[in-house]
């Protein structure tokens, strides 16, 4: 095993710092990503809270309840009065409906001219219809107890309205089974897909490529060790790193998502990304074999880059482009995607349920085959040519 | 001699494959993987009529039926039980309406689309609610002809016009040429490297020539500047004519944008080359993290990060360049007015003047008995 002690060697000198930095930044960059994406999936019905934000400037006791109302049923967002502010909150989405109620439109309820109340809102959303809905709603009820009675306040019709817009129809779902919360932990592995194959094509990467060095490698092929030997010794030590790693990431993730360990499927994404490790680590190989220590960086930026995206590890598969889902059936990172999200929306162990998983696994190990088998033609045929 | 040390200055960066690769074919690159995967993610935002099925197996008031219709919200086919349940599991409708004793949606998941029909169904049951109240309340109401007269789909709101420029996807491709501007603080740092004669042979070789250093320091600022520029044009060229995203129709301005970008970034690199004390490969390496730190903190990975900092810390949205790049690109696109394009214009320009003052004060005068 004099290979795999080098390499344990030159890693613990050479790279131990590094690799921990490296996966210090990574497990950051996981937390946050994980911490703002990933929504849950309720069994209840509720209603969809758009973030409104209401700009009262008439303070009466109409526009008083009209807001309450409206920050009861949607997410109230607090923005100031300029229109700079309005403007660049609307546009990144931090408010999605914008209500201006003006001055003296209690006042001009009564009449028939009365005063609109203005909004802003992204052209054509559905977010601004549906609030719009909601606005209409509340102020079509106020009119008809106020044009009924002339004589009570608005603070009672307030109430009145209130009482009768509770008011509601039976909701119910079709026959279905429920949803578990795993949309988190989904969220968390897509993403580990860039990271890992990230984090290999660097790591593996560089020590390769000091195994790769030409004088370093003729004065190993002298050994009386047959070439497969060698590389097997290789591909062991890599694997063991990956390992770790693999660990690493794995813990992480029920340590940040707490309690989600014995759920339905969660062992499932474990031998997935675990899968995943070992296609990472041979698409690592392979780069090694032909890539120069002033390329590793470029190249592995695209590789690790390029696939995640086009595989939807950043963004739901749901939402690439058609023609990219079909060329995703050629990206081993596309097949991963898609079984964490199957195993997202698993209720039961069955084997209906798990053979779709089984063959996206087995696609991705048929990946991990293949880059590994032409990693080592491209290391024999090397070997010839420096003869 | 100016122009010849522009022309090698230049000839160098063409032939140095790594610049290359970063600063010209990199973002390339990203603006392609943002344009493949974000190109569905806006449309899920546009309202798109409600799809709902009504049950005919038995009859609905007959109200609700041309309420929903005149609405323009909903578009509404009928069908069976049966085959409304189907749908719903392909979740081809959004969900479907039966009255079997009082009315009752049903629906697969919760969602805005189902919110809406709800909003829509219960304020039909309760305005009857609604009635009964009223006329228990005053029944001389009737007598007065007060039922007649009853209108509950009239609007109250008025929409503002804010802008057809919507799409909050540019922002990644604001941010990303940002980067590409960015970048060329690496090309500066390395042309510093090479007229401060401690720094390197080349540098050392440079300084006993009877050419000026300003001189010589000018002619290679320029030649990096000008390098980046193209690169930044050709970005934008890729970025708006072959993926189609477009960036609006004040294309001079944001030329103008980027000229004043690709000038401060490669001050800043100079300065930082200057002022900071270890090996190239070192200081490149920090330069082209403390770059993408500041993009992301304009947006380039995640987008809202922008708007946070420019909430919460307004004066680390003042100071970094990445954000001023971005912030102007997003001013001249969204805003009808020039007037934020200019403050972000200015504020960059004066940042990589005070770089250039600074570096030509210290480089001046710099002698060296033996290195």
């Amino acid at each position: 095993m004099q290979v795999f002690k080098a390499f344990r060697k030159i890693v613990m000198k050479k790279f131990i710092s590094v690799f921990i930095i490296y996966t210090a930044l990574f497990i950051g960059l996981s937390i946050f990503f994980t911490s703002s994406g990933g929504t849950q999936v309720e069994d209840a019905f509720e209603l969809s809270e758009v973030r409104v934000s209401v700009i009262n400037e008439d303070n009466t006791a109409l526009a008083n309840g009209l807001e309450n109302y409206i920050n009861g049923i949607a997410r109230p967002v607090e923005l100031e009065n300029d229109e700079e502010s309005m403007k660049d909150a609307l546009f990144f989405r931090q408010t999605e409906f914008i209500v201006t109620i003006p001055n003296g439109f209690q006042e001009s309820f009564h009449s028939s001219q009365n005063q609109s109340i203005t909004t802003m809102s992204v052209p054509d959303s559905a977010n601004s219809e549906y609030a719009k809905t909601l606005i209409d709603r509340y102020l079509n009820t106020a009119k008809l107890y106020a044009t009924a009675f002339p004589e009570i306040s608005f603070d009672e019709i307030h109430e009145k309205v209130l009482a009768d817009i509770s008011t509601e129809v039976h909701v119910s779902f079709v026959d279905r089974i429920a949803t578990s919360h795993s949309s988190e932990l989904s969220t968390y592995f897509n993403f580990l897909s860039y990271i890992l194959i990230a984090m290999f094509i660097s790591m593996v990467g560089r020590i390769m490529l000091i195994f790769n060095n030409k004088e370093i490698k003729m004065r190993n092929y002298c050994a009386p060790i047959s070439i497969n030997y060698y590389n097997y010794q290789l591909i062991f030590g890599n694997l063991s790193l990956a390992f770790i790693v693999w660990l690493i990431f794995v813990a992480f993730a029920f340590v940040i998502n707490t309690g989600s360990l014995n759920e339905t499927g969660s062992y499932l994404y474990i031998v997935n990304s675990f899968v995943l490790a070992i296609l990472c680590l041979s698409i690592s190989f392979l780069v090694a074999t032909f890539a120069t220590k002033n390329s590793i960086d470029p190249i592995g930026n695209c590789i690790s880059l390029g696939l995640s995206f086009l595989g939807g590890s950043f963004v739901p598969q749901a939402f690439l482009s058609d023609t990219l889902q079909t060329v995703g059936t050629f990206n081993p990172i596309f097949w991963y995607v898609k079984v964490n999200d199957t195993i997202g929306e698993i209720t039961s162990i069955s084997r209906s349920t798990l053979e779709p998983i089984i063959y996206g696994i087995l696609v991705q190990l048929a990946f991990a085959v293949a880059f590994l088998a032409v990693a080592l033609v491209v290391i024999k045929q090397r070997r010839y040519a420096h003869q | 001699m100016s122009f010849h040390i522009f022309k090698y200055t230049f000839k160098q960066l063409i032939k140095d494959r790594m610049a290359l690769f970063w600063m010209l074919c990199f973002p390339l690159i990203l603006a392609t993987l943002f344009n493949l995967a974000f190109s569905n993610l806006m449309s899920t935002e546009s309202f798109e009529q409600v799809k709902i099925a009504l049950s005919t197996d038995h009859d609905l008031p007959e109200d609700l039926e041309s309420a929903m219709k005149e609405s323009n919200i909903f578009n509404l086919s009928y069908t069976t039980e049966t085959e409304a349940k189907e749908l719903l599991a392909n979740r081809e409708i959004s969900g479907f309406i039966k009255n079997t004793d009082e009315l009752e949606l049903i629906i697969y998941d919760s969602g805005l689309n189902q919110s809406i029909a709800k909003v829509f169904l219960d304020n039909h049951v309760q305005i009857s609610t609604t009635i009964y109240n009223i006329i228990d309340g005053n029944p001389q109401l009737i007598e007065m002809g007060f039922l007649e007269n009853l209108s509950f789909t009239e609007s109250y709101t008025e929409t503002v016009p804010v802008s057809e420029s919507m799409n909050m996807i540019v922002v990644y491709y604001f941010a990303l040429l940002a980067m590409t501007c960015l970048f060329s603080s690496i090309a500066g740092c390395y042309a510093i490297s090479l007229v401060q004669a401690n720094q390197s042979a080349v540098a050392a070789r440079v300084n006993v020539a009877p050419t000026k250093k300003l001189k010589a320091f000018l002619s290679m600022i320029s030649a990096t500047i000008c390098f980046q520029f193209i690169s930044a044009m050709i970005a934008i060229t890729y970025i708006t004519q072959i993926l189609k995203v477009d960036f609006g129709d004040r294309i001079l301005h944001i030329v103008v944008l980027c000229l004043f970008g690709c000038f401060t970034g490669t001050m800043f690199g100079a300065l930082f080359g200057l002022l900071v004390k270890l090996k190239s490969e070192v200081k490149e390496m920090l330069l082209s993290n403390i770059c993408m730190v500041l993009c992301f903190l304009s947006g380039l990975m995640v987008l809202q990060m922008k708007y946070i900092i420019q909430e919460k810390a307004p004066i680390i949205a003042y100071i970094n360049p990445a954000n001023l790049i971005t912030d102007g690109l997003y001013a001249l696109y969204y805003y009808d007015t020039f007037h934020r394009y200019f403050l972000n214009l200015t504020l960059l320009g004066s940042m990589g003047i005070a770089f250039c003052a600074i570096i030509i004060l210290v480089l001046r005068r710099q002698k060296y008995a033996s290195i």
